[in-house]
């Protein structure tokens, strides 16, 4: 099939929260599910991550269609990042072909892994429930061909067991997904500026080159983050920095800690958006809320 | 913001409600209601029992009220209530909520609700809608949501579930 040049991709996100799903009051507004975020452009359904928000995706996908080809792309397998397949009702459906991509590093381990989260000591029902055709796919090559899409994708080993970040071209936008990495490490002024480092960083620096949108870990604020070295996660203000200096058009920040509020997120987004939004080279920047669909 | 104490505008289509700076009224119960002298309050007191459990249910708010507060250049602010349907919004006369400005399409964008949650789609404009500065093409609304919609400004306001 031919697609126009002017389909879109639509990026809906589920689930925004890092580490643990935070209900609430205080979190109505940008939400209390982890990651999870739907790519959709024609007939393509590219999903990232699996955390408690593909609860929802899936209830919204089974009053669209009956007939599915997912394409479920996994970070990492961290709780927060594969919780809600369990819960993601497609997956019991005959119905449904989902092909789960992860880092070849985990290889023959991702399908027991995901079997291991459905074990009757964690879960009453066995993966074997599941009547939709689970293909897991460890990506070997370079890049990925989904339809339209073409995904490339990295290790990121700034991370508690490493973690992957994609990024996907449709139609000449590209999108990437860089969740669950500490860019500190590599960026911050007190970094060690080793070769290896500097590698490390101009492979992060050539990825999100002028992306259309970067979905990216920003769980800390520079404050908090000098208790939380190695945790594996980013500063808000570092990825700032990082994602103008390349060129970044639209920045969503995401995996939002847990212990941050819609009322502490709307003073970051006062604090930090304006700058950025209204300078030369402007880079719309916003905190990734659930129940939100832009067009890229 | 404009000063919200005046101002009831009238408007076919859609329910439009006076901005009211007096508390919110609340259905009328036999509790709230007032005896008319004091020997009849006596009478009720000494009948205990004669407030039905009914009115108690009754007053328990089944829907959080919700509205946008508009700004339009060239048009008084005014203050249109949501409900169960779906509005259009846009530069047609014929719209749910016209907006007469040349930055709008003619139809612009939709509040759905779906018994939960209301939300705002883009149907095909020109020039996007925008929540709180980023231009998104479907997003749940939230108390405080700022839409920009060409130079019009809608501010969306919902109770709170829980204070
Ligand atoms: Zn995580
Ligand atoms: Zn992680």
């Amino acid at each position: 099939m031919i697609s126009k040049p002017s389909a879109r991709a639509y990026v809906t996100f589920w689930g925004t929260r890092g580490s643990i799903p935070t209900p609430g009051n205080s979190t109505e507004k940008y939400g209390g599910n982890t990651p999870c975020v739907h790519i959709q452009h024609e007939d393509t359904d590219i999903i990232l991550d699996a955390g408690t928000g593909i609860r929802n995706l899936g209830l919204e996908l089974m009053q669209q269609k009956r007939k599915m080809d997912l394409h479920l792309l996994l970070s990492h397998t961290h709780w927060d990042h594969i919780q809600g397949l369990p819960f993601f009702v497609p997956a019991y459906s005959k119905e449904t072909n989902i092909y789960i991509y992860g880092s070849p590093q985990k290889e023959s381990f991702l399908e027991g892994i995901l079997q291991r989260q459905m074990d009757v000591n964690y879960f009453p029902v066995d993966m074997n429930a599941l009547q939709a055709k689970l293909i897991i796919k460890e990506i070997e090559f370079e890049a990925l061909t989904i339809d339209a899409a073409t995904v490339q994708w990295q290790e990121q080993v700034c991370h508690p067991g490493g973690s992957v970040r994609y990024r996907i071209e449709i139609n000449g936008k590209k999108i990437v997904y860089a969740t669950d990495v500490e860019l500190d490490k590599l960026f911050s002024p007190s970094a060690d500026s080793s070769d290896d480092n500097k590698k490390l960083k101009d492979e992060y620096n050539d990825f999100i080159k002028d992306a259309d949108l970067l979905i990216a870990d920003a769980q800390y604020t520079q404050e908090e983050y000098i208790a939380k070295q190695n945790w594996g996660h980013s500063s808000i203000e570092t990825v700032l920095k990082v994602a103008h200096k390349q060129g970044v058009k639209q920045l969503a920040l995401f995996h939002h800690d847990p212990q941050r509020s819609d009322t502490m997120i709307d003073k970051l987004w006062k604090k930090h958006s304006p700058h950025y939004a209204l300078h030369d080279r402007p880079m719309n920047t916003f905190w990734a809320r659930e129940g939100m669909t832009l067009a890229i | 913001m404009g000063d919200k104490s005046k101002k009831p505008v009238k408007r076919a289509s859609v329910r439009v409600v006076k901005r009211s700076t007096k508390a919110k009224s609340r259905p009328q119960g036999t509790i709230q209601q007032k005896p008319e002298d004091e020997q009849s309050r006596t009478k009720d007191l000494s009948s205990t029992m004669q407030i039905s459990m009914s009115d108690f249910f009754e007053d328990l708010p089944a829907e959080r009220e919700t509205h946008l507060d508009i700004t339009c250049p060239g048009r008084e602010p005014r203050r249109i209530k949501l409900g169960d349907d779906t509005l259009i919004i846009g530069r047609d006369d014929t719209c749910d909520i016209p907006l007469p400005l040349k930055n709008v399409s003619r139809n612009h964008a939709q509040v759905s609700y779906n018994g939960d949650e209301y939300t705002i789609s883009d149907i095909e404009s020109t020039n996007g809608i925008f929540i709180n500065n980023i231009r998104v093409s479907k997003c749940i609304l939230r108390n405080h949501d700022l839409i920009r919609i060409g130079e019009a400004k809608l501010l969306f306001v919902r109770e709170k579930i829980r204070g």
